[in-house]
């Protein structure tokens, strides 16, 4: 592994300028609340300069099954972006490796944190965005193996417009023919506009693709303007194997709410359409982005949380490829601040998470629906920590379905939803 | 007189910010800060994340020149590791003599619910609070300085002399 081939040199070299970076500037170990720290009594394995940093030093991670049920990590501890696996659902982890020898800024909380995806032959690809200079600028970053996580290529930005400004909260798939597709909010337009004395609200969705293994992207492309800058940016891939993208938008003056769109070809977006209509007039940051899962029949399931006056709270909405969407249906217990929907589906079957607070301690919920979400089981809560936690995320190595909540107390952990597992279909 | 005990009570915010640094803010604070303010204030939650908490802050900086007793509090839910960007912002539109607090490292689902559990984390939000405190509203997004001036106006036995004259003025 190139973390173990660094020499010890090298390593102290790193461990040093991480460490400089961490003291100077914070964005990069996030330090933020809750669920940043390690577990009790571990802070001294993150802080140890001998030691590579673990996963519980991390504050936002994110985490994939390969088709081999082999689980695989991304996450960034110190200025550098550490990728990891595990065997054994999460119980013990493999060695760290580093994808970027020299050490950056790596943004790492809820809204926008390390990705990871893999290809059906097992090649590991990793994303990221490095904060620049100025607050709200940022490019985005990649890095891929070929040779099952053993070595990764040189970071590059993906990004082609380089000014001083955001291109930030990306989101990452791969398709089953190998496509890499990348989508990003960008503010080149808005930094251009400001330059030349013109009003830009929001940011833009930017979008690029590699059709050779993330050795190139091509050019940049914009999909639309005017987006919210910073909830986080969702992809997933549809039945054509052609990505499909979820983010909050701006419609009008100031309504946030959330749009989709999906894509006739690789290099061809189609038509954004507005997909929810709770009509959130609100010139803030939600900090709150949705969820989208499409099953393998074609439908998109969508989560998302509102805060309009009228309509607010999380809700589940389906939409078909070929056919009509479902009114949008509230979930969660909105007086308990129900918050960062997940949304997983399979076949007929979806599930839901989100997490609550009830004053003491945070819980997490699941809901599962056997018919497509046309209708749903008990909501129940899976999990509880009363340190604080990260955004939870549902996973599944297509046995199991499993949630991602890695909470200050307990560490990065899954917990299997037993429903699921008894009763998924093959 | 009133404006002495202004005075004093501004040379009081300018003491407890004198270390340059922002007070830490706990899940105990709010209740502390209703039972200390005595006027009616504005209780700003902004962070250096939140592109327009920065517009906001901006707005706040020329009604504080313009007003200078305006009763205002301004909390960071950004990490105590980041005080001193919070201080340097703040400078930036001479905000940082007003009482100025950063989110402790308790877990941000309880700072929040101690002030609003049906605050979701949304920026900027701000909680007007009346002198008596039988009121409070909150709202989301920016604000801008005729929200300020006219929900002083509606709390008008709050509103401190020289605001009046300004209002008295419009």
């Amino acid at each position: 592994m190139q973390g173990q081939s660094t020499s010890s040199k090298m390593k102290t070299f790193n461990f040093l300028i991480g460490l400089l970076l961490l003291i100077t500037l914070p964005e990069i170990g996030i330090a933020a609340h809750g669920a940043a720290n390690a577990k009790g009594g571990d802070l001294d394995k993150c802080t140890d300069i001998n030691q590579l940093p673990t996963l519980d030093c991390a504050s936002a991670p994110s985490s994939v099954f390969s088709a081999t049920g082999r689980l695989w990590a991304a996450w960034s501890y110190a200025g550098h972006v550490y990728v990891n696996y595990s065997d054994d659902k999460a119980e013990t982890f493999s060695k760290p490796v580093s994808l970027n020898a020299i050490p950056e800024k790596i943004s790492a909380h809820g809204e926008n944190r390390p990705k990871i995806v893999l290809n059906t032959n097992g090649n590991i690809y990793v994303s990221w965005t490095t904060p620049l200079k100025k607050r709200f600028t940022g490019n985005v970053r990649f890095s891929f193996s070929n040779d099952m996580g053993k070595s990764f290529s040189t970071p590059i930005t993906v990004n082609d417009n380089l000014d001083l400004t955001g291109h930030r909260f990306e989101a990452l798939s791969v398709a089953k023919n190998g496509n890499i597709y990348l989508a990003w909010l960008d503010k080149r337009d808005r930094f251009k506009a400001k330059k030349e004395g013109r009003d830009y609200h929001g940011a833009a969705l930017y979008y690029t693709w590699s059709d050779d293994g993330g050795e190139s992207f091509h050019p940049n492309k914009k999909i639309i303007d005017h987006s919210c800058e910073c909830c986080r940016v969702i992809i997933d891939m549809d039945s054509n194997d052609l990505p499909v993208i979820l983010w909050r938008n701006i419609y009008g003056k100031n309504t946030r709410d959330h749009a989709l769109v999906s894509f006739d070809s690789a290099s061809q977006p189609g038509k954004p359409v507005r997909v929810s209509y709770d009509n959130w007039q609100v010139d803030a940051c939600p900090h709150h982005g949705p969820d989208l899962s499409i099953s393998n029949t074609g439908d998109y399931h969508m989560a998302w949380f509102n805060n309009a006056d009228k309509r607010h709270g999380l809700f589940y909405m389906r939409m078909g490829e070929n056919t009509k969407r479902t009114t949008p249906v509230n979930f969660g217990n909105y007086k308990a601040a129900a918050s960062h929907p997940g949304v997983l589906s399979n076949n007929n079957q979806v599930w839901l998470t989100w997490k609550e607070f009830n004053g003491k301690e945070e819980t997490l919920w699941s809901q599962y629906s056997a018919n497509n979400g046309e209708t749903w089981n008990k909501a129940k809560v899976v999990a509880k920590t009363t340190q604080g936690s990260d955004y939870p995320f549902l996973i599944t190595d297509n046995k199991s379905i499993y949630i991602q909540w890695k909470t200050a107390q307990e560490g990065f952990r899954l917990i299997v939803i037993d429903e699921a597992s008894k009763q998924m279909v093959q | 007189m009133k404006t002495l005990i202004l005075l004093i009570s501004l040379l009081g915010c300018y003491a407890a910010n004198a270390t340059g640094k922002p007070s830490l803010f706990k899940s105990d604070s709010y209740k502390q800060l209703i039972e200390e303010k005595k006027q009616a204030f504005l209780m700003l939650m902004w962070s250096l994340d939140c592109p327009p908490c920065i517009k906001e802050l901006s707005t706040l900086g020329l009604l504080q020149k313009q007003y200078p007793d305006l009763n205002m509090v301004l909390i960071s839910t950004d990490s105590p590791a980041r005080s001193d960007e919070i201080n340097k912002l703040l400078s930036r539109f001479d905000l940082q003599t007003i009482d100025n607090w950063v989110f402790s490292t308790e877990p941000i689902q309880r700072l929040r619910y101690s002030i609003d559990p049906q605050w979701y984390g949304e920026l900027p939000r701000s909680y007007f609070h009346n002198k008596q405190k039988t009121e409070r509203r909150a709202v989301t997004g920016i604000l801008n300085s005729d929200h300020i001036l006219s929900w002083l106006k509606q709390s008008n036995e709050a509103i401190p002399v020289i605001l009046t004259k300004a209002l008295n003025d419009q």
